[in-house]
């Protein structure tokens, strides 16, 4: 019988900073027409200092997993870069070649590891994860390291410039939040935890609903196009049958089994694709009570959403040891997802962690 | 279970009168898959390795818009039946390589039939147009990779290995000069020597590892930046000239191309006996080198 994939260890960092929906929109030059705090939800998220990037970020991130791991960066085997920006430098300075992965191997010894960039809109992080379960079945590798470093408020400052309509393709931009995220897979050989089942797929027939790129105007950036309209139309239609065949006739169409994290767009998306769901299976798998809702102080931070939810919630006690969670995964492509997972102690040990870091910051400040 | 090269598609972009990405990819992958022995409902995973893009598009995957051009499985309406994964992988010119074992692993643990490859670097000129030229032939290339139940054939230990210390011989990145974006390419000028330097020692090391000598492989398939470049690894590895593959042109290095191209040669015109094996080596921005072996 295979052997589950588990996640060993999680860390996660978003940067101090702070910035609002409201100083978002009243610096934009053309208002939008819609109110983007109240469709979304969402009233601020973390957003980079002057001179912090994606990079730094990630290698929070990444300092981060390993302490709570019981692991060195030279015991793992593959390491997979999943975030979409490349912002890594002053006058809007993207890399491309080193790779991220490449980049951190000069922080971290992973001079003998697979490492190489993944990029894949906002289910980059998943589809990795997705295809760690494979070198791990096949026996390549025997731990692997997902990273993402997401710097997107970028996107959200070029929008401010060039929003030229009040139902303008760049309104999405105003949503992102940044953050770091990573985590360590490997096999348990205990069937009781792990993921159970994961599926991964692109309906790439939609593949220009949302488009990331450089700006062309003078004052430069990076900008995001997205037909919001459709992209959720299509998005949220297949994920109701995606997650509905999953779980129906299994212990996951009980919404009391699990914890259900999806793609963390904005808390209107997450209830309509939670009442698609439950319409699909015809019961109540996704509740107001089991679903994670983490966008309204996060802001949607693409690559990294499922798992910032995942740990913002391990740290204020929503989500505690053996408990379930079903992942539900939604990004532009258009990629679906879904995961059955298990959680084994991960909880308890990003606590302990929590409480050490605090008692830490208690002595510094005395 | 080997898994091996069931199909390869080359485009040379010799009169650059293709100037997109997207169409250089589609003129290597389309008699890819129509000479392979796999119909596009049989591939469950579409990886691009392209670094240099149609306007750098971060986002959807570069893969995603090549499902889409294909028609690969590409306009589902629910989660049944025959469906494919499309990623992206960035990894400077260690991309193919990386993917030929992505795909590997995804056969292998059984999630897919079959996986294509495709690469078509490609640099936009008017934003281009400060830094050292990208010396890089764009051209486009695709590859199936399916399993062999039978025999030991296909591709077998892959092993890579970074050099982080070297890093700054090889950089590229996209910023704002003035008034527009631009893209960078800096190369040392040495930079081929400090490749070399990775290749000896990542080659000593693979071969420590794998328990073999350069004397078990029939032949050497290396980057193909230049002819020079490979003079000096024959002259490195201590293996003579003859053995290794060496199908560059003039106009720049094949970059991610250069292991479908090299490949596709060997097929077509080194004929290789069954049993015969292939060390391949292959160096990219990081600095890295991969090795890994084909058995044919």
């Amino acid at each position: 019988m295979a052997l589950n994939t588990v996640i060993e260890s999680l860390g996660v960092y978003t940067p101090e900073g702070r910035l609002s929906t409201k100083e978002l929109v009243d610096g934009c030059k053309v208002k939008p027409i819609i109110d983007i705090e109240d469709l979304t939800g969402i009233k601020t998220r973390p957003v980079v200092a002057d001179g912090e990037y994606a990079i730094d970020l990630a290698r929070e991130a990444v300092t981060r997993c390993f302490e709570i791991s019981k692991y060195q960066p030279e015991d793992i085997d593959l390491v997979i870069c999943t975030n979409i920006s490349r912002y890594n430098g002053p006058n809007w300075k993207a890399g491309f070649e080193p790779s991220t992965a490449a980049m951190l191997a000069r922080y971290f010894d992973f001079s003998n590891a697979i490492i190489f960039d993944e990029p894949n809109a906002c289910a980059g992080m998943f589809t990795a994860l997705y295809i760690v379960d494979a070198y791990l079945k096949a026996g390549f590798v025997k731990r692997a390291m997902v990273i993402s470093g997401e710097a997107l408020t970028c996107l959200a400052r070029t929008a401010q410039k060039e929003i030229s309509a009040p139902f303008d393709p760049q309104m999405a931009c105003l949503t992102v939040g940044d953050a770091g995220a990573a985590f360590i897979l490997e096999q348990t050989d205990n069937p009781a935890v792990g993921f159970h089942d994961m599926d991964a797929f692109t309906v790439a027939h939609h593949c220009d609903y949302c488009i990331g790129t450089f700006s062309k105007e003078p004052h430069g950036g990076f900008v995001m196009y997205t037909d919001s309209i459709k992209i959720h139309q299509v998005a949220i239609g297949m994920t109701a049958e995606h997650v509905g065949r999953m779980v129906k006739g299994t212990k996951w169409e009980n919404s009391e089994n699990h914890h259900y994290i999806m793609h963390q767009t904005g808390t209107r998306a997450i209830k309509t694709t939670r009442k698609s769901i439950n319409d699909w299976v015809g019961k109540e798998v996704c509740s107001e009570k089991n679903s994670i809702v983490n966008v309204i102080e996060r802001g949607n931070g693409a690559s990294t959403a499922h798992f910032v939810a995942l740990w913002d919630h391990i740290r204020n006690g929503a989500i505690k040891s053996n408990e379930n969670i079903l992942f539900a995964v939604q990004s532009s492509g258009i990629n679906l997802g879904v995961g059955l997972y298990s959680l084994d102690d991960l909880p308890e040990r990003v606590m302990s962690w929590s409480r050490m870091e605090q008692r830490e910051a208690i002595k510094e400040a005395m | 279970m080997g898994i091996t090269i069931n199909s390869i598609g080359l485009y040379e972009n010799k009169n650059k009168s293709v100037k997109t990405s997207l169409e250089l990819c589609r003129r290597a992958a389309e008699p890819c898959i129509k000479h392979s022995a796999y119909s596009k409902e049989d591939i469950g995973l579409v990886v691009s390795v392209a670094v240099y893009r149609d306007d750098y598009f971060c986002e959807p995957s570069f893969s995603s818009f090549v499902q889409n051009d294909l028609k690969i499985n590409h306009d589902k309406t629910d989660s049944l039946g025959p469906k494919t994964l499309s990623l992206d992988i960035l990894n400077g010119a260690m991309g193919f390589l990386n993917a030929c074992q992505m795909c590997s692993a995804m056969i292998t643990a059984g999630k897919i039939k079959a996986g294509l490859v495709v690469s078509s670097d490609l640099v936009n000129g008017s934003i281009s147009e400060k830094g050292d030229p990208p010396e890089f032939l764009p051209s486009g290339a695709a590859m199936l990779l399916s399993s062999e139940k039978n025999g030991g054939s296909g591709f077998k230990a892959f092993r890579f290995k970074t050099f982080p210390e070297m890093q700054d011989a090889c950089e590229s990145y996209l910023f704002h000069d003035k008034d527009h974006m631009t893209m960078i390419f800096k190369r040392d000028p040495a930079v081929e020597d400090i490749y070399l330097k990775a290749v000896s020692a990542g080659v000593s090391k693979f071969l420590e590892r794998e328990a073999v000598g350069l004397d078990d492989f029939d032949m050497i398939i290396p980057s193909q930046i230049s002819s020079g470049f490979i003079t000096k690894m024959a002259d490195i590895l201590g293996v003579k000239r003859e053995k290794m593959i060496d199908i560059t042109r003039e106009g720049g290095n094949l970059f991610n191309a250069s292991l479908p191209a090299a490949m596709d040669h060997i097929f077509k015109h080194n004929k290789p006996e069954p049993g015969q094996k292939a060390l391949i080596i292959n160096v990219a921005s990081g600095i890295q080198v991969g090795c890994a072996v084909y058995q044919f």
